[in-house]
């Protein structure tokens, strides 16, 4: 390495250090030697084995006893042709034909919105799922939560069937229970009656809430989310008096600043969100443009890590930018805020300066910038970011309204809730669809509160913490399992149709309300008599367009223009408190793997990495270096927060790029009765999250005793000190297009296999491209591929080993110094190199190469010596250690993909470019006697990107977009110099700074 | 001195137990690669004695009347009940060895029929690329209309698939005489196989992921 000579200009990380964890960067012993050994405790745990009890008792002699016999049974039993049975149907079920997946549009309703799925069957098990393209949230891409959602169905730890106290019932006992309960209730009224629920992006269910309030005139009816749009909403109402929901059209935005907002994963519509921003980013020649992005927060989203500006602050901070941005643009711009006068407030110098470059990016690009303010930041920060919209001219072109269809206060609905169970005014408590008793903000005390009604019936997918303590559970459907209906965040209408019938003894939400009405009747029903009500006449035809299309079109909510109440968003700021300095505040966020905990007992969730801090099955509180330096705190120590007066003990990660004097703490952890995945798993960060502090609160950070071991999957699959992840500036890129390539010196390709053994002219000749620029690294394609390959979960213990089965690993790397770093996500499938190295090295020939150029992996050859695993330089093969599917419940054989064989233990596996999806559509082109189109076969992780950053193809046919790419300046290939001639190659990552920044 | 005495006398029980072990060896193989181990000539007991000599050779009925999804999807597909009720409603309605079909029709419930061809897990055959590409039903199942009870005609070892992937022109036919049982190619084969692999351009994979994946 010492004699290529590359220009500081021209290293990766644009003349910066690129650097995947704090270890790393310090290169301290502990790293090297995790680095250096890619499978740790491997030798250890060889010759240290734990004595097993019957182990112990057993003696040479007996053992070989044991031995001989099982072999002697082995053998006789090979010699018997195991009877198999085909079970054909007794009749066709219509449309189907064994063998071929079907696809079945239907929708998921997630963080109060629906997004429109098609649901791939299997002889009526759905496998897969997939966005739905002509869904105006979905448009063909799905987030990580959608893909896992169908693992949640099968979850073997569902609840089945309804309980009173301890005592399993029928749903006949429930309904003899609930009907004369219902007769007294009606005679005043409901009075006593509570019901308290998710919000609901379904208008048949809201119509069937409103018909149950009006049956039960006195009853209370409360919603409640932990993670909700509570500020949003407030902050609507304070700018326009009304509450509106912001449709973005990010494709139109050239300036984007998101004050402490994740709008490409955590903020509602999302995907579509990623999608319009991925356009903007997206680079073909020197001529193409690149929008700005601009990120004000606290912890590194991975919106933050796409920022060509990130300014990291402590959380209450984020507002004082907000201030300062409108008195910059008012007092500088000339830009007309109601006429009032805004004051700067105190800022440090770095953020003055970064305020006063983006206030002259805005103003020169007024009616083509967008202000997006997070759902963490208090309502004012909402109002004057709408404010600054309309003032900018951004509303119309950027940003349209629309009513928010449910804009009930749920913080105040269910503290509201909580006192009158507590002042015995709530005789009969239903709970439809959440989790109080969990996720309540803590000083409600809501366990203690339910113990005050005499009668609580819980409707929930597991017996969870709530259901436990009510004398009714009623288990509640997936929905793949019910008829509903869904509105994406635009308004437009999907029905919601089942893939299966429930398989357990579910019932919907709407389902159980009927019972409340004394009509109970099954969903399908329920919604097509919603239908027939709302259309006149229920239309046959109407009705299966929609449930074929998956939208019913024209039912997007109408757009609304207002003008904002200037004076009303400056009162409001007027009335805010300025933030302590000094302190330490809390942030609580929702998790990238089980969001606001409802997808703890989902095994592909909790082993999934998170996108930045790359912790896997836990949590912790996230501190930053100087924080934690100040406080005494090591990497993995147990630290005790208090907020409020109460106490969580939690181990403390250091991650960089935090702001100071700032404590994250996400949620979703910590579950007590979930099942037997998510039990138990890192810390219940609800414990410190009250009323007044549901997102913000001043918190004091502790050393505490111990050490805990949290396990990051940042350090594995290390390849150092190579230039993996090249980036440059958009200007760079516009002086010397092939700057990514000039990074590396490549060799001239020599080879020491004279005698090409495969011949790679013939079309097809697949590859795959990878573009660093629209990459956002939100996890997708790794749990599309966890789910189209089948691809086993092997738990904490074996992930810390280096174990972690996914075929796509998405790396993320810092790039620069701790605090102030960037970073850049980098996702790593099998190359399928064109000489791969793992081929020369397996004795059994059971990995080698196909004629389309794929690198084939034959686990029925493989015999498990690993030698391809040490010799492949992308460290992207993944060796079965254990039987991971061997305790696996029975259900969970439900979810697998019948077109891709379940491994067993000893055999290596790697990425296929998914080649069951190419041999289907391989087949049916030979059959129709015609050439594969260009972008028919497309791969689990192509198909699930919501920035389209991933695009497979056929390299030899120049008109595909693949070999399009290919062509461009900015692709290079990772470790050319090795000449394995990779088929996946990658686009070179763009930054967009603002000059003036720089200068300033 | 190394090797205590009685080494002297190994050498004879060495050779006698070596040659044993060759031999075991030998057989084993020999044993593996035979018809006896690839399950040629496997008939089992159906519950229903449906027999392919009378419907498909003594009445002709076409392969595809019953097994309907050959031509499109990765499997054949034993019929559902309904269709042998499409006949059996009017003819023989009342016999005997037809009382598993019409339970099944009249409960819904599956006829649990025994797998005569069976590949392996790993194993991805697809029927509708075969039957497309012209390879006809009999080349894999033999003369199943002379067949009273069906049984295992071919050895279906990955030898035996290679044979016609690596020269395909052996064995493809017009698409027309895909379900003839007995056909005889008008002509020389190979000419005939030569042409049709190249106008209906014929490759079939060789490639491990061509099956296994």
């Amino acid at each position: 390495m010492e004699d290529r000579v590359t220009p500081e200009s021209k290293t990766p990380g644009n003349g910066r250090a690129q650097w995947r964890s704090l270890e790393e960067l310090s290169g301290s012993s502990e790293y090297r030697e995790h680095a250096e050994t890619e499978f740790p405790d491997y030798f250890a745990e060889a010759l240290d084995l734990p004595p097993v009890a019957e182990n112990a008792a057993l003696s040479r002699r007996s053992f070989l006893g044991v031995m001989g016999a099982s072999l002697a049974l082995t053998g006789l039993a090979g010699c018997q042709r195991p009877l198999a049975k085909i079970l054909p149907y007794s009749k066709l079920p219509e449309d189907l034909l064994p063998g071929v997946p079907q696809s079945y549009a239907t929708v998921m309703q997630f963080r109060g919105m629906g997004e429109g799925i098609l649901v791939t069957s299997n002889e009526g098990r759905p496998t897969k799922i997939e966005g739905n393209p002509d869904h105006p949230s979905s448009l063909g891409a799905t987030h990580s939560y959608a893909q896992a959602s169908i693992l949640q169905l099968y979850d073997p730890d569902r609840s089945q069937f309804p309980t009173e106290g301890n005592a399993s019932r029928t749903w006949e006992e429930w309904n003899a229970w609930l009907t004369p309960k219902l007769t007294t209730l009606r005679a005043d009224g409901g009075r006593g009656l509570a019901f308290l629920s998710l919000p609901t992006a379904s208008p048949t269910l809201r119509a069937k809430r409103a018909e149950v309030m009006a049956a039960f005139p006195n009853a209370r009816w409360v919603d409640y989310e932990p993670l909700n749009r509570d500020n949003a909403i407030e902050g609507s109402r304070l700018a326009y008096g009304r509450p509106f929901r912001q449709q973005l059209a990010l494709d139109q935005a050239e300036v984007i600043v998101s004050l402490d907002s994740d709008f490409l994963f955590v903020e509602p519509n999302s995907v579509r969100h990623a999608r319009d921003y991925g356009r903007r980013r997206r680079v073909a020649s020197t001529q193409d443009s690149m929008n700005r992005l601009y990120v004000v927060e606290t912890v590194f989203s991975i919106t933050g890590s796409m920022a060509d500006h990130r300014l990291r602050l402590a959380p209450t901070q984020v507002a004082e930018v907000a201030r300062a941005l409108a008195a910059t643009l008012t007092g500088q711009h000339s830009m007309y805020l109601g006429g009032e006068t805004w004051s700067a407030g105190t800022l440090s110098d770095r953020a003055q300066v970064f305020v006063a470059t983006l206030a002259r990016d805005l103003a020169e690009h007024r009616g083509r910038s967008v202000v997006l303010a997070g759902g963490s930041q208090p309502p004012e920060v909402h109002a004057l970011a709408m404010a600054l919209n309309h003032a900018l001219g951004n509303v119309g072109p950027v940003v349209r309204y629309t009513l928010e269809p449910y804009p009930a206060q749920q913080r105040e609905g269910i503290a509201g809730l909580a006192k009158a169970m507590d002042t015995g005014q709530v005789n009969f408590l239903v709970v439809l669809g959440g989790n109080p008793a969990y996720d309540a903000p803590a000083d409600i005390d809501f366990t203690a509160r339910m113990r005050k009604v005499p009668d609580v019936a819980c409707l929930s997918f597991y017996r969870d913490e709530t259901a436990e303590k009510a004398n009714w559970h009623l288990p509640e459907t997936h929905f793949l399992e019910t008829w509903g209906d869904a509105e994406a965040w635009d308004g437009t209408r999907s029905i919601q149709q089942p893939l299966i019938a429930p398989m357990y003894q579910g019932k919907s939400e709407l389902e159980v309300l009927s019972m409340f009405l004394g009509r109970p009747l099954d969903s399908h029903a329920l919604l097509q008599e919603a239908y027939g009500r709302e259309w006149g006449v229920f239309s046959g035809s109407r009705w299966d367009r929609a449930l074929n299309d998956g939208v019913l079109p024209g039912t997007a909510y109408a757009e609304i223009t207002a003008t904002p109440d200037f004076s009303s968003v400056t009162a409001a700021w007027s009335r805010r408190t300025p933030p302590a300095s000094g302190g330490i505040e809390a942030l609580f966020r929702p998790d990238y793997s089980v969001w606001d905990g409802r997808f703890a007992n989902n095994s592909w969730m909790q082993e999934l990495p998170d996108p930045m801090t790359k912790i896997v099955w836990d949590n912790a509180a996230l501190l930053s270096s100087k924080t934690a330096e100040s406080l005494g705190v090591k990497d993995g120590d147990l630290v005790s927060v208090s907020v409020a007066n109460r106490d969580l003990e939690i181990a403390a990660c250091i991650v960089p790029g935090l702001a100071d004097g700032a404590v994250v703490l996400p949620l979703g952890y910590g579950r007590k009765r979930v099942g037997r995945v998510g039990d138990g798993v890192g810390f219940n960060t609800y414990a410190l999250r009250t009323t007044t502090g549901m997102d913000i609160a001043p918190a004091s950070v502790k050393a505490g005793a111990g050490h805990y071991t949290l396990v990051r999957t940042q350090d594995h699959q290390a390849i150092e000190g190579r230039p993996l992840v090249r980036e440059g500036t958009l200007e760079e890129y516009r002086k010397d297009p092939e700057f990514a390539r000039e990074m590396n010196e490549a060799p001239p390709p020599l080879t020491l296999y004279t005698n090409k053994e495969y011949d790679f002219s013939k079309p097809p000749q697949w590859g795959m491209a990878i573009d660093l620029n629209t990459c956002i690294g939100c996890n997708a394609c790794t749990i599309a591929c966890q789910s189209e390959n089948n691809i086993p979960t092997v738990g904490k213990e074996q992930v810390k080993k280096n174990r972690e089965m996914h075929w796509i690993r998405i790396d993320r790397y810092y790039v620069g110094d701790v605090e102030e770093a960037e970073a850049v996500h980098q996702p790593i499938p099998c190359m399928h190199c064109e000489n791969a190295p793992c081929e020369n090295v397996c004795p059994v020939n059971a990995t080698n190469h196909s004629a389309d150029g794929l690198n084939q992996m034959v686990y029925n050859r493989c015999i498990g010596t690993r030698y391809c695993n040490n010799n492949c330089p992308y460290k992207v093969r993944r060796f079965n250690f254990l039987a991971w599917r061997k305790h696996e419940p029975e259900v969970i054989k439900m979810a697998m993909n019948p077109d891709v064989t379940v491994r067993m233990r000893g055999v290596m596996e790697k990425c296929t470019y998914c080649v069951q999806r190419i041999n289907r559509k391989r087949i049916e082109a030979k059959i129709a006697q015609r050439d594969i189109q260009d972008g028919e076969i497309r791969t689990a992780c192509q198909q699930v990107c919501p920035t389209e950053a991933i695009i497979f193809g056929d390299l030899l046919d120049s008109e595909s977009r693949v070999a399009k790419l290919k062509a461009e300046e900015r692709s290079y290939t990772l470790l050319e110099e090795l000449n394995t001639q990779p088929r996946t190659f990658f686009l070179a990552r763009l930054r967009n700074p603002n000059s003036e920044m720089e200068k300033a | 001195m190394i090797f205590p005495k009685w080494t002297n006398r190994t050498p004879l029980p060495v050779a006698v137990g070596g040659g044993f072990v060759l031999i075991l060896v030998v057989t084993a193989f020999a044993y593996y690669i035979s018809p006896y181990s690839t399950q040629v000539g496997y008939a089992p007991t159906q519950p229903v004695p449906y027999s392919h000599k009378l419907h498909a050779g003594a009445l002709g009925m076409d392969c595809r009347y019953c097994h309907v999804a050959v031509e499109r999807s990765p499997v054949a597909m034993v019929p559902v009940s309904q269709t042998c009720m499409n006949c059996h409603s009017v003819i023989k309605k009342d016999s005997d060895k037809l009382a598993p079909i019409r339970q099944s029709v009249d409960t819904g419930l599956p006829v649990q029929w025994v797998r005569v061809h069976h590949a392996p897990d790993f194993v991805y055959f697809n029927h509708s690329a075969h039957v497309n590409a012209g390879v006809g039903c009999e080349s894999c199942h033999g003369r199943i209309d002379q067949m009273e009870v069906v049984r295992q005609a071919k050895p279906l070892n990955m030898a035996w698939c290679l044979d016609c992937h690596r020269s395909p022109e052996k064995y493809v036919r017009p698409p027309e005489f895909v379900t003839a049982m007995g056909y005889v190619p008008a002509g020389n084969q190979l000419e005939l196989g030569r042409q049709l692999v190249a106008a209906r351009n014929i490759h079939p994979p060789t490639d491990c992921w061509g099956c296994h994946r």
